[in-house]
C-alpha cells in the first residue's frame, strides 16, 4: 500500500488516476440518480431546492474536473511512455505531485458536503454574482474553489510533463510522425491545457479575493464586471471540452484501427485535425455568452461553425479506417462505434446552438443539457469504457469478460439514449435547467419519466461493468502480450509491462512497430 | 539519454512554464484594459493566436535543435544512448506537497496560522523533493534507482 502511495512510476500513477477517477465517477453517477429521481415527476419534493442545487453542482463538477478530463490524463500517463518507447515520464516526481494535487483537490471539493451550509451549489460554472455572495454559499463554495485550484495546477503540471516526454523521450526510430494517434492527441491536449487553465486559476483567485478580502473584480456596484468572470471561465471552459474529448478521439482511433485490422486511414489528416480543433477551440469561448450581448455574436458563431470541419475530418478517417476492413465487434469496438453515433448527435446539436438565433431560444434549457451530455457523456464516456476494455489486458495481464462487456454496452447505449434524447424535447418545450422541479404541462411529465427510467438502465450497465472487473480479477485468466493484434509499441512489451517498460526495444522503422515485428519486417 | 539531454528537458520545462506564465499575464492585462469593449473577443483571439504561434515556433525550434535519438528514422544499435540518467521509483514528498498546498490555500481563507505553518511545510517538502533531483549517479539513496539498470543496457539491441 505504501509502495503504491509513494510510487512515481508512470504506470502506477496512471492506474491511480484511473481508479480515483472511477471512484469519483461512481459518486457523480449516484448524484445523477438523485437528480433524476427528483425530476421523475412534476412537483416532486424528494430533494429540496438547496439539496438539488448541491447535487447538480457536484455532479457537473465531478464529471468534468474529476472524471472525464483526468481519466484521459491518467490514460496518457500510462500509455504515452509505452507508446513512444520511454522508460517513464520525463519528470516522475512531478507526475506523482500532479496526481496527489488532483486527488486532494477532488476530495476537497466533495469535502464541502461536510461543511456548514453544505457543498457548493452554484453550478459547475460558479457564475458571479451568485458565487460571490459569501453569506449564501458558505464554506462549501470556498472548498470548491480551493479544490479546483489544486486540480487546475495539477493539470498544468501534467501537461508540461506529457509534452516534454513526448517531444524529448522518444525511443530511437520513434520519430514524431511515427507516434500513434493517441499520443498525438495527448500532445494537442497538453498544448490546449497550457493555454486554457491559467485563466481559470486567475478567475478563481479573483473570486476568492472578492469573497474574502473585499475585492470587487466582478462587482458592478464598485466598477467591477460580472461578464469578466464569464470571459475568464469560458476562456478555460470551452477548450476544456476539447481537453475532455481529444484524448478520447485518440482512443477511438486506436480501437477502430485495431479491430478493423487496418492501418489508420489519413494519419496526417488525423494529426492536423487534432491541432486544428485545439487551435479553433481557443477562439470560440464566447459562444457560451451569446445572450449576454457583450460579445461579437457573428464572429464567434462563424468560428464555432468552423470547428465542425476538422471534427468531420476525424469522422471521415474513422469511417475510412473501417471501410472494407475485417471488422471485429469486440466490446471495445462496440463502445467506439457507440461513441461515434452519440458524438455525432452531440456535434450536430452543437452546430445548431452555435447559431445565435437558435441559441437565444435554447439557452439555459434542457436542450443544452442534451447537447452537452451527448458530446461528453455519449462521446467521452463511451470512449472511456472502450479504453478500459482495450488496454485492461495490457495494464493487468487479464482481460475483461466480453459477454458481460457487451451487455454493459447494450445497457449503457440504450440507457444513455433513453436518458438524454428526451431532454432535447424537454428543452424545446421550454423546460429550464438547474431548477429543482417543473409544472405538469405539455409532455414534460412523460419525457422526464422516460429520462429517469433511462438513467436507471445506465446505472445497471455501469454496475455490470464493475461486476465484470471483479469476476475477471477473480478468474484471472492470463492473456498474451498482444491479445488484440494491436499495432503500436505498447503491445510489444509484456502484460503488465516491467518497471521501466521494455526489457528489449525493437528497432522501430515505421508507424506500426508491432505489425512490423509480426510480419518480420523489423527485428 | 545523457545529462545534456536531461538538462535540455529541464530547459524545455522551464521555458514552457515561462511561456504559460507570460501568456497568463498578457491575458490578464488585456482583460483589465479592454474588458468593456465589444472588440474584446477579436483582440483576445489575436493574443491567443500570437501565443499559439510563439509556443509552436518554440516547440519546432527546440525539437529541431535537440538532436534526439527519437528523431533518427533508421536507428542502429550504436545510436542507443549509454546513460539514461536517474529515475526515482518512490518518493513520499509528492503526497506531502499536495497536503501542504491544501493547508496553505485553506489557511489563506480561514487561519493565518495554518497558512504560515503549511507554507513553511510546503517549502520544506519542495526542498526535499528538489534534493532528490540532486542525487548524482552512483550515490546511494533509498527510493532512487538508475534507469539503465532496467532498460538501457538492452536498448536498441
Amino acid at each position: 500500500m505504501i509502495g503504491w502511495l509513494t510510487s512515481t512510476n508512470h504506470k502506477n500513477i496512471g492506474i491511480l488516476y484511473i481508479v480515483t477517477t472511477m471512484t469519483f465517477f461512481v459518486a457523480a453517477g449516484a448524484l445523477a440518480l438523485l437528480i433524476r429521481s427528483q425530476l421523475a415527476f412534476p412537483g416532486n419534493t424528494f430533494l429540496g431546492p438547496h439539496a438539488f442545487n448541491q447535487a447538480f453542482t457536484l455532479h457537473g463538477t465531478a464529471m468534468i474536473f474529476l472524471v472525464i478530463a483526468p481519466f484521459g490524463i491518467g490514460l496518457a500517463n500510462y500509455l504515452v511512455p509505452l507508446q513512444i518507447g520511454a522508460p517513464d515520464m520525463a519528470f516522475p516526481r512531478l507526475n506523482a505531485t500532479s496526481f496527489w494535487l488532483f486527488a486532494v483537490g477532488g476530495l476537497t471539493v466533495f469535502g464541502g458536503l461536510l461543511a456548514y451550509g453544505g457543498a457548493a451549489a452554484t453550478g459547475w460554472t460558479a457564475y458571479v454574482p451568485l458565487s460571490e455572495i459569501a453569506e449564501g454559499t458558505g464554506a462549501g463554495q470556498d472548498l470548491w474553489i480551493v479544490g479546483l485550484t489544486l486540480v487546475a495546477v495539477s493539470t498544468v503540471l501534467t501537461a508540461i510533463n506529457l509534452l516534454v516526454t513526448a517531444v524529448l523521450y522518444r525511443a530511437p526510430g520513434m520519430t514524431m510522425w511515427r507516434m500513434p494517434i493517441f499520443t498525438w492527441e495527448v500532445v494537442a491536449t497538453a498544448v490546449l491545457i497550457l493555454m486554457a487553465f491559467p485563466p481559470l486559476t486567475a478567475a478563481f483567485a479573483m473570486l476568492l479575493i472578492d469573497r474574502h478580502t473585499g475585492g470587487h473584480f466582478f462587482d458592478p456596484t464598485y466598477g467591477g464586471n460580472p461578464v469578466l468572470y464569464q470571459h475568464l471561465f469560458w476562456f478555460f471552459g470551452h477548450p476544456e471540452v476539447y481537453v475532455m474529448i481529444l484524448p478520447f478521439f485518440g482512443v477511438v482511433t486506436e480501437v477502430v484501427a485495431t479491430f478493423s485490422h487496418k492501418p489508420v486511414f489519413g494519419y496526417v489528416g488525423m494529426v492536423i485535425s487534432a491541432f486544428a480543433i485545439a487551435g479553433l477551440s481557443i477562439g470560440v469561448w464566447a459562444h457560451h455568452m451569446f445572450t449576454t450581448g457583450a460579445v461579437s455574436n457573428p464572429f464567434f458563431s462563424a468560428v464555432s461553425f468552423l470547428i465542425a470541419v476538422p471534427t468531420g475530418v476525424k469522422f471521415v478517417n474513422w469511417i475510412g479506417t473501417m471501410w472494407k476492413g475485417a471488422i471485429e465487434l469486440s466490446t471495445a469496438m462496440l463502445f467506439a462505434i457507440g461513441f461515434m453515433l452519440n458524438f455525432l448527435i452531440g456535434g450536430i446539436t452543437g452546430v445548431m446552438v452555435a447559431s445565435p438565433p437558435l441559441d437565444y431560444g435554447a439557452h439555459d434549457t434542457y436542450f443544452i443539457v442534451q447537447h452537452f451530455h451527448y458530446t461528453i457523456g455519449g462521446g467521452s464516456l463511451f470512449a472511456l469504457f472502450a479504453a478500459l476494455f482495450f488496454w485492461f489486458p495490457k495494464m493487468f495481464g487479464i482481460r475483461l469478460g466480453e459477454g458481460m462487456g457487451k451487455w454493459s454496452f447494450a445497457l449503457l447505449f440504450v440507457g444513455f439514449n433513453a436518458t438524454f434524447l428526451p431532454m432535447g424535447f424537454m428543452g424545446l418545450e421550454g423546460m429550464a435547467r438547474r431548477v429543482y422541479t417543473y409544472p405538469d404541462v405539455g409532455h414534460l411529465a412523460l419525457l422526464n419519466g422516460i429520462s429517469t427510467a433511462g438513467s436507471v438502465v445506465m446505472a445497471v450497465g455501469v454496475a455490470l461493468f464493475f461486476v465484470n472487473v471483479l469476476v475477471s480479477a477473480l478468474l484471472a485468466k492470463p492473456v498474451p502480450d498482444n491479445p488484440w493484434n494491436g499495432y503500436s509499441l505498447e503491445w510489444l512489451t509484456s502484460s503488465p509491462p516491467p518497471e521501466f517498460n521494455f526489457h528489449t526495444l525493437p528497432r522501430i522503422q515505421g508507424k506500426r512497430p508491432a505489425w512490423d515485428v509480426a510480419s518480420g519486417a523489423a527485428p | 539519454m545523457g545529462c545534456g539531454q536531461r538538462s535540455r528537458a529541464l530547459k524545455t520545462f522551464v521555458a514552457l512554464l515561462l511561456i504559460s506564465g507570460a501568456f497568463g499575464v498578457a491575458i490578464a492585462v488585456a482583460y483589465w484594459l479592454i474588458a468593456h469593449e465589444e472588440t474584446t473577443g477579436t483582440a483576445l483571439l489575436g493574443i491567443m493566436s500570437a501565443a499559439l504561434f510563439f509556443a509552436a515556433s518554440y516547440a519546432i525550434i527546440a525539437e529541431r535543435n535537440a538532436n534526439l535519438a527519437g528523431d533518427v528514422p533508421e536507428p542502429q544499435t550504436a545510436e542507443a544512448p549509454e546513460d539514461l540518467g536517474i529515475f526515482t521509483t518512490h518518493s513520499p514528498w509528492p503526497i506531502l506537497v499536495a497536503l501542504c498546498a491544501l493547508g496553505a490555500l485553506s489557511g489563506v481563507l480561514w487561519s493565518p496560522f495554518l497558512a504560515v505553518v503549511s507554507l513553511c511545510a510546503l517549502l520544506l517538502c519542495l526542498w526535499r523533493l528538489g534534493r532528490e533531483s540532486a542525487i548524482t549517479p552512483g550515490s546511494e539513496f533509498r527510493g532512487v534507482s538508475r534507469r539503465r539498470d532496467s532498460t538501457s543496457t538492452e536498448r536498441g539491441s
